[in-house]
C-alpha cells in the first residue's frame, strides 16, 4: 500500500499554474525525494501534502486515507504528518526537549520517546539546550526528531539541508538519512540538489514545469534518464548527435552501444556522462581499439581541477567541445589524446522541442 | 460633530467666519509652521553632526539628542514659564514646542544616514562631483522621506498640544476649544473650531501623504553594506560642539534645573504629600485601566495584521491610526457631547477615560502586537499544526507566547503614555479624581510653581523609562527604532 498517494492534483496562484495534473506514489517506508529547479512548484506540492494550502483539483491519500479532495479537506494536525521547514523553525521559546515533546500527548512514553527520536539523530545530551545555543546543523536534526516524535505516518522535509554549509550538508544529511531509516518513516524530501537527491533517496521524483516527468530509483533515473531534460537536470550530461542502427549509435566519438530499450533506428541525439569517455595521450602509436572500434583523435584543453578529480574540455575533430570527467587530469595545456567511451549510452530519436 | 449637525447652519456659518476663528487659524498655522521649520533645521543638523561628522563624544550627544522626547511638552512649558515668565505667548511656544519636538526630525533622519549606502556617495564622487554638490544631489534627495515623516509629526503635535500653549497663555485652537468649553453652556463654539482643526490636520496629513507618494523612489535599501567615512570638521569642531552643547542645556539642561531649583526651595510644606499620593494613585489607575483594555483592543487587530494581509486587515489597522491624527481635545469633546446626549450614565466615569486612552493609543498597542507577531514567522504556526495542534492550541501556546514579550513591552508604553496624557484626562477624569497631569496643570495654571514641581519630577520620572526602553531595544536589534512609537511620548 502506499504510504502517499497524490493523483492529478492542479494549483495555481492567481493566473499562474503551478502544479498540473501531478501525480506521485511513495510506498511505505521508503525515502522519496522531489527533485526539481527552483520555482518548479516542488515547495507548493510540499505544502498542500501537508494541508497549508488546498488542491485546485485532484487527490491526496496518505496512509490510505483521502485527506484532500473536491469534497474532503483534512487539517494539517489530523493528517499524521511530520514537516521540517527549510531552516528547521525550532520554536525559540521552548528547549530541545520542549521542541520534541510539542507534538506528543502527555502519555507516560512521552520522555522515553522523546530521548528516543533525540538518540536517533545523535543529540540525545543536548536536550536542556535553547534553540539559539545550537548549530545550524543540530537545529536541523533536532527538527527531524521533532517531526519523528508523534511516529507519523509521513515526513516531509523542504530542502532540510540548504541552509547548511557544504561539509556540514553530508554530514546532517547521513544522519538524517539513517534516523529515518531507523524509525521506519516515510518521507518525501524536496529539493534542488541532484546530488542530495540521488544520494539520499529510495526514489527520486524529477519535477518539472509543475509535474512528475519521471519517478524512479536514483540509478534509473542517472542511467536510463526519461528525456534530454530529465538527463540534463539529474548530472552533467554530453550530447552528441548520432545515427542509431541495431543497438548501436554512430557518433563523432565513435561506435556506442545504446543502453535498452533504445530508440527506434535513425537519427537523434546520444547522450554521454563526462566520466564515460576515457582520455588516453596521443604518442604516436595506433588508436587504441575499444569494443566496437578504434578510439577517435582529438585534443584536450583546458581543465578545471576539482580535487577529488578533475574535468577536461576535449575538442573533437569537427570542432565541437565535450566536457570528460577524468580522475587524473594530466599536464595542463594543449595535448594531443585518443578519445573513447565506456559503458553503454542512452539515445534519444529526436531533441526535444523547447 | 453630531452637535455641529443639529445646529441652525446660519448660526453655524456665523461662527465659521467670525474674524476670531481666522485670527485663530494663522496664530495655530503661524506657530506649527514655525515649530516645524526650526525642528527640522535643529533636527537635521543634529542629525548630520552625529551621524556623519567626526564629532568626539557622538554616542552620548545621539542619546542627548533624543532625550528631549522624554519630556512632556506641559513639563518643559512649566519649567520655562517658571524660570522666565516673560517668556509666555508666542516666543514661549515656539521655543518650547520646537526643544521638545525636533527629535521627532532628528530621530528617522539620523536612521536614515545610518542606512544610506556610502556607495552611492561615492559613485557620485568618482563621477566629478563635489563633495558639497553630493550633499545636496544624492545625500538630501534620500533623506526627504525621513525629513518630511518628522516634519508631520512635529506639525501634527503641534497643532493638537493643549498643555504646553495653555501654560504658556498662547491662543490656538486647542486652549480657546477647551475654554469655550468650559466658560459656557453653549457648545457651538468649541464645536465648530473643533471641526476647523480637524480640517487642518486633515490638509497637512494629505499633504505628507502626496510628498510621500512623489518620493518614494529614494525609499532606502536593505542596509548599508558598511559604515560611512566620517568628515573631520577642522576648525568647525568648536562651534559645533557649541551649537549641540546649547541645543542640550535648553531641551534638558534648563527643566531639569528648573526643577530642583523648585523642588529646594518648596521643600518646607508647600508639599502636600496626601495630593501628591492620591495623585500617584489616580494616574496609576485610569493609566493601568486604560492599559489593559487598550491592549485586548489591540491584540486581534495586531494578530490579524501581522498574519493576514488583505483589504479588512490593512483598513481595520489603518482605522485605529485615525486616533493618532485626531487631537486628542477633539477626541474628548466627541466623548463629552456624545456621553451628555446618549449616555449620560458614563459620562465623566472612569470606563469613559479609559475608552479615550484606547483611542488615544490604539496605534502604538497594535504597532507592539504587530511587531511581535511578525517577528515569529508563520512556519512556526504550521509546524505546530502539522505535529496535531488544532489552530487555538497553536495560538496559546506558540503564537502568544512568543508575542508575550512585545505584548507586555507595548501594555507598558501604553500604560506610561496614559500616566503622561493630560488633555482627554483633563477634560474627562471624574470629579474629585486627580492625576499627577492634572495637579501640574492646575498648579502650573495659579502660577503655584513649587506646587507644581514634585508632580512636574515624577511625571519626568514616568517618561524616561519608555525613552530608556525604546533606546535598548534599538541598541539591542542594532536597527533605527521605529519614530512612531516615540510619537506618544507627549
Amino acid at each position: 500500500m502506499s504510504a502517499l498517494s497524490v493523483s492529478g492534483v492542479d494549483k495555481s496562484f492567481g493566473g499562474t499554474t503551478v502544479l498540473r495534473e501531478l501525480s506521485l506514489d511513495v510506498a511505505e517506508g521508503t525515502i522519496a525525494a522531489v527533485l526539481g529547479p527552483s520555482g518548479c512548484g516542488k515547495t507548493t506540492l510540499l505544502r498542500i501534502i501537508a494541508g497549508f494550502e488546498a488542491p485546485d483539483a485532484g487527490e491526496i491519500r496518505i496512509g490510505g486515507r483521502t485527506v484532500a479532495s473536491h469534497t474532503v479537506r483534512v487539517s494539517p494536525e489530523r493528517r499524521a504528518i511530520g514537516f521540517v521547514p527549510q531552516e528547521g523553525a525550532l520554536f525559540p521559546h521552548l528547549s530541545v526537549r520542549g521542541n520534541v515533546a510539542y507534538g506528543l500527548g502527555r502519555s507516560g512514553q512521552r520522555a522515553a520517546r522523546v530521548l528516543e527520536v533525540l538518540d536517533l539523530v545523535g543529540l540525545a545530551h543536548l536536550k536542556e539546550r535553547m534553540p539559539h545555543e545550537l548549530s545550524g546543523g543540530q537545529q536541523q536534526r533536532v527538527a527531524v526528531a521533532r517531526a519523528l516524535a508523534p511516529r507519523p505516518a509521513l515526513v516531509l522535509l523542504d530542502e532540510p539541508f540548504s541552509s547548511l554549509d557544504a561539509g556540514l550538508r553530508t554530514e546532517v544529511r547521513d544522519v538524517v538519512r539513517t534516523a529515518l531509516r531507523a524509525d521506519g518513516a516515510t518521507a518525501v524530501l524536496v529539493t534542488h540538489d541532484q546530488e542530495e537527491a540521488l544520494s539520499t533517496a529510495d526514489l527520486v521524483a524529477v519535477m518539472q514545469h509543475g509535474r512528475i516527468v519521471q519517478a524512479a530509483d536514483p540509478v534509473t533515473v542517472y542511467r536510463a534518464p526519461r528525456d534530454l531534460d530529465v538527463a540534463a537536470f539529474v548530472g552533467d550530461a554530453v550530447r552528441v548527435a548520432a545515427t542509431f542502427a541495431g543497438g548501436f549509435a554512430d557518433t563523432e566519438v565513435g561506435r556506442l552501444a545504446l543502453r535498452e530499450p533504445g530508440p527506434p533506428d535513425g537519427v537523434g541525439v546520444a547522450l554521454i556522462r563526462p566520466e564515460q569517455f576515457v582520455v588516453v595521450d596521443r604518442n604516436g602509436g595506433p588508436a587504441p581499439e575499444t569494443d566496437f572500434g578504434p578510439a577517435v583523435a582529438a585534443s584536450a584543453g583546458p581543465q578545471s581541477f576539482l580535487g577529488h578529480d578533475a574535468l577536461l574540455a576535449v575538442s573533437l575533430t569537427s570542432g565541437a567541445v565535450i566536457t570528460a570527467r577524468a580522475l587524473d587530469p594530466g599536464p595542463a595545456g594543449e595535448r594531443a589524446v585518443w578519445l573513447s567511451v565506456r559503458g553503454p549510452v542512452n539515445g534519444f530519436a529526436h531533441e526535444k522541442q523547447d | 460633530m453630531v452637535v455641529a449637525a443639529r445646529a441652525d447652519p446660519a448660526v453655524l456659518l456665523a461662527q465659521v467666519v467670525r474674524p476670531r476663528t481666522l485670527m485663530l487659524l494663522v496664530s495655530s498655522v503661524a506657530l506649527a509652521a514655525t515649530v516645524t521649520a526650526i525642528s527640522v533645521v535643529l533636527g537635521v543638523g543634529a542629525a548630520w553632526l552625529v551621524e556623519r561628522s567626526a564629532l568626539p563624544g557622538r554616542r552620548v550627544w545621539g542619546v542627548l539628542a533624543a532625550l528631549p522626547l522624554a519630556i512632556p511638552s506641559y513639563v518643559a512649558a512649566f519649567s520655562w514659564i517658571s524660570a522666565v515668565p516673560g517668556i509666555a505667548g508666542f516666543p514661549g511656544a515656539v521655543v518650547v514646542l520646537s526643544l521638545s519636538c525636533f527629535p521627532y526630525v532628528y530621530l528617522p533622519t539620523a536612521a536614515a544616514l545610518r542606512r544610506l549606502d556610502p556607495a552611492m556617495e561615492e559613485a557620485s564622487r568618482s563621477l566629478g562631483i563635489g563633495a558639497v554638490a553630493t550633499f545636496w544631489r544624492v545625500t538630501v534627495p534620500q533623506l526627504r522621506p525621513a525629513v518630511a515623516a518628522g516634519a508631520l509629526l512635529v506639525s501634527l503635535y503641534t497643532l493638537s498640544d493643549f498643555g504646553a500653549v495653555s501654560i504658556l497663555r498662547y491662543d490656538t485652537f486647542t486652549r480657546v476649544i477647551f475654554t469655550s468649553f468650559n466658560a459656557s453652556f453653549d457648545r457651538t463654539p468649541a464645536v465648530v473650531l473643533s471641526g476647523v482643526l480637524v480640517l487642518v490636520t486633515a490638509v497637512i496629513v494629505l499633504a505628507e501623504a502626496r510628498t510621500r507618494g512623489r518620493a518614494r523612489y529614494s525609499r532606502l535599501g536593505s542596509g548599508a553594506a558598511r559604515v560611512a567615512s566620517r568628515i573631520p570638521l577642522g576648525g568647525m569642531r568648536i562651534p559645533a560642539y557649541c551649537a549641540l552643547g546649547v541645543l542640550a542645556g535648553a531641551s534638558l539642561g534648563l527643566p531639569l534645573a528648573t526643577m530642583a531649583y523648585w523642588l529646594s526651595i518648596g521643600r518646607s510644606g508647600e508639599f502636600d504629600l496626601p495630593r501628591i499620593i492620591a495623585a500617584v494613585g489616580g494616574s496609576v489607575v485610569l493609566a493601568g485601566g486604560g492599559a489593559v483594555v487598550t491592549m485586548l483592543l489591540a491584540l486581534p487587530v495586531g494578530l490579524l495584521a501581522a498574519r493576514y494581509t488583505g483589504r479588512i486587515p490593512g483598513l481595520l489597522e489603518r482605522a485605529t491610526y485615525l486616533g493618532h491624527a485626531v487631537p486628542a481635545i477633539v477626541i474628548a469633546l466627541s466623548l463629552v457631547f456624545f456621553t451628555v446626549r446618549y449616555a449620560i450614565g458614563v459620562y465623566l466615569s472612569i470606563p469613559l477615560v479609559l475608552f479615550a486612552y484606547a483611542v488615544l493609543f490604539l496605534p502604538l498597542a497594535v504597532g507592539a502586537v504587530r511587531a511581535s507577531a511578525a517577528q515569529s514567522p508563520p512556519v512556526f504556526e504550521e509546524v505546530a499544526r502539522s505535529l496535531g495542534r488544532a489552530p487555538r492550541q497553536v495560538l496559546r501556546t506558540i503564537t502568544l507566547p512568543l508575542a508575550a514579550p512585545g505584548i507586555a513591552a507595548g501594555t507598558a508604553l501604553v500604560f506610561l503614555a496614559a500616566m503622561k496624557e493630560l488633555t482627554a484626562t483633563l477634560v474627562l477624569h471624574p470629579t474629585g479624581m486627580d492625576t499627577l497631569a492634572i495637579q501640574l496643570w492646575s498648579e502650573t495654571s495659579t502660577r503655584s510653581y513649587a506646587a507644581a514641581a514634585p508632580y512636574a519630577a515624577l511625571l519626568m520620572l514616568v517618561s524616561v523609562i519608555p525613552t530608556y526602553l525604546l533606546g535598548r531595544d534599538r541598541r539591542r536589534s542594532g536597527g533605527p527604532a521605529d519614530p512612531v512609537p516615540t510619537g506618544v511620548l507627549a
